[in-house]
Parts: structure tokens; C-alpha cells; sequence
């Protein structure tokens, strides 16, 4: 187990070097390059030392949560305008009139729309933009899963 | 190991239940009752493991093996909750969505029509600084908002992670 938590602080030191180095905005596949290579090598570890022990299985299981929440996290304070507002309330305490103003330049169109177009999932076109393939085959996916799940 | 497996299988049936029964209710349908199924199977699972590790630990004394079994047990309903609900959540749709889903719908060459798509944003606004009260990570003071304990080490945790991941916290 202790295994599985040094090969996480392993990937967080690893992506955190990662992420100051070209290329830009591809922090999520980074992460997920970085942890399937320390995980392949986490694998390996654990069952050369414990075989198929219940050892083994809780090391790999710890390093898969943290990892997993890790990566949550962070997403949150990519997407998440509320955690980029509580992160902004660690300097101190702040106006409502501030904060819904921030909260609105985050939720500003244009600037998603930059966001959109930076991550392929929109191209910028005479007239407007237009959705790519991948926003596309993105739509789809969520509609189906929409479909699937009908949340209220 | 015994466990892990009982573990394993009890989870697959506690998705099946959802998928093929509960997702048609409207308790279920709602952010709150699927985390709700989520967190208090999670409860009554953390608690089943603790009380079998305490009674091996009874009979056998302490073993690195009885911890292993606890921590695989509670990290695999931890996986197995967080990917369903991540997954759960992204059925919701978010603002990007919207905003993807308009440009499809329009004809081609036309121009977003921002002023429709702004107010979704902002009518989200006064949602997001309620929430932050009332989950008790900020508090009111006057026309100021301002974090709790709580929020403060909740804000620090996701500063520290968005620091890791060069997250930039644009002004």
C-alpha cells in the first residue's frame, strides 16, 4: 500500500513538471500518459513482491482512487466557476458585487467560446464558429447519455 | 480476498439495481439521490469491512493482511462511486454544452447569439454564491462573503491541486 501512495506523489510531482512544458492545454492526457506508465511499472512492482496477495490489489486500488480523485480535482478547478470563486475567497473576504462579477466573466460566451475552439471541439469560421467532428461525435455522446440516464 | 471478491459482486448488483430499475424513478433521476445511493452504500460498506476487520483483528491480532483488505475494499467502492458519478454528471450537460449544441442547431454563418446564451451564465450566478452558504464553506458578513474553516481548507486543498496542474486562475 505504501507502494501505491509513493507511486502517486510520484505522478503528481511528474505531471506537475508536465504541465509547464509544451504542449499547452493538454493537461488531462498528460496526466493519464503519466499515470499508465507509473501504474504499468506499479503493477509490476507489486506482483513480482506480493503475487496475488490482497496486498497487491490495495496498493493498486489506492493509487487508482487518488489518482482518479486527483484528476477530479483538478477538472473542478478548470470547469468549475464555484471552485475558481472559493479559490478566490482564500485571499480574504470579498464583495458579492466582486465575486458575481468574476463569476459572470468566467461564464462570459466569448470566453468559452476561445476555450471551445482552443480544445477542438469548435473552429472559427467565415460568419461565425462551427462545431468540428469532435464536438460533434461529443454532442452525440452526451445526448445518448441524456437519454440514458434522464436526470431531472 | 474473500472479501474483495464479496465486494466486487455486491457493487456490480448495486449498479444493476440502478441501471435497470432505480433509474426510472425520479428519486434517483435527481443529483441528490444518486449521490445519496452512492454515499450511504459507501457508509454501509466502510462500516461492514471495519466491523470484520475488528473481529479478525480479535481473534488473529493486527495483520498487515486485515489493513490491505480494508483499504482495498474501501478504495474499490471509492473508484466504482466517483466513475459513476462522473459519469451520472455528464448527462447533466454544463454551460460549454449548451453553448456546442446552439452553433450546431443554427444555420451556417450565423453569428452566436450571445445575449440568450449570457443569461444562462448569469442566472447561474446567484445559485453559486448561495451554494457556497449553504453547504458552509463561506458565510455572510454585510454585503461580503468570506470563508469558513472549512472553506479554507477546502480552497487551500483545490489551490494546491491547481497549483500542481498549472491550472491558471485567470483574474
Amino acid at each position: 500500500m505504501i507502494e501505491g501512495l509513493i507511486c502517486f506523489v510520484g505522478v503528481l510531482l511528474l505531471h506537475a513538471l508536465a504541465t509547464r512544458l509544451p504542449p499547452a492545454r493538454q493537461t488531462v492526457p498528460k496526466v493519464i500518459g503519466i499515470g499508465a506508465l507509473v501504474g504499468l511499472g506499479l503493477v509490476a512492482w507489486l506482483f513480482s513482491r506480493y503475487g496475488l496477495a490482497i496486498t497487491t490489489w490495495a496498493g493498486l486500488l489506492l493509487f487508482g482512487l487518488l489518482c482518479e480523485l486527483y484528476v477530479f480535482c483538478f477538472t473542478l478547478t478548470m470547469n468549475s466557476v464555484s471552485t475558481r470563486l472559493i479559490i478566490l475567497l482564500r485571499g480574504g473576504p470579498s464583495s458579492i458585487t466582486a465575486l458575481a462579477l468574476h463569476a459572470d466573466r468566467d461564464s462570459l460566451v466569448s470566453r468559452r467560446v476561445d476555450t471551445l475552439v482552443a480544445n477542438g471541439f469548435l473552429e472559427n469560421g467565415p460568419g461565425g464558429p462551427r462545431v468540428t467532428e469532435k464536438g460533434r461525435r461529443t454532442l452525440k455522446l452526451f445526448g445518448r447519455l441524456r437519454a440514458f440516464f434522464r436526470p431531472l | 480476498m474473500a472479501w474483495l471478491l464479496g465486494s466486487l459482486a455486491y457493487l456490480v448488483l448495486h449498479a444493476l439495481v440502478y441501471l435497470v430499475v432505480l433509474r426510472t424513478r425520479d428519486a434517483f433521476r435527481s443529483e441528490r439521490g444518486v449521490f445519496m445511493y452512492h454515499a450511504a452504500s459507501a457508509v454501509v460498506v466502510t462500516l461492514a469491512v471495519l466491523i470484520g476487520a475488528a473481529q479478525a483483528s480479535w481473534m488473529d491480532g493486527l495483520a498487515i493482511e486485515t489493513l490491505a483488505m480494508v483499504v482495498a475494499v474501501v478504495c474499490l467502492h471509492g473508484i466504482y462511486s466517483m466513475t459513476f458519478l462522473e459519469v451520472w454528471s455528464l448527462s447533466q450537460g454544463s454551460y460549454s454544452l449548451t453553448i456546442l449544441r446552439t452553433v450546431e442547431e443554427s444555420p451556417p454563418g450565423t453569428p452566436i447569439d450571445e445575449a440568450t446564451l449570457e443569461s444562462v451564465g448569469v442566472g447561474k450566478r446567484q445559485q453559486r454564491l448561495d451554494g457556497m452558504t449553504t453547504i458552509g464553506l463561506a458565510h455572510r458578513r454585510a454585503d461580503k462573503l468570506e470563508l469558513t474553516a472549512l472553506g479554507m481548507l477546502v480552497a487551500s486543498g483545490l489551490g494546491l491541486v491547481a497549483w500542481l496542474a498549472n491550472v491558471r486562475q485567470d483574474a
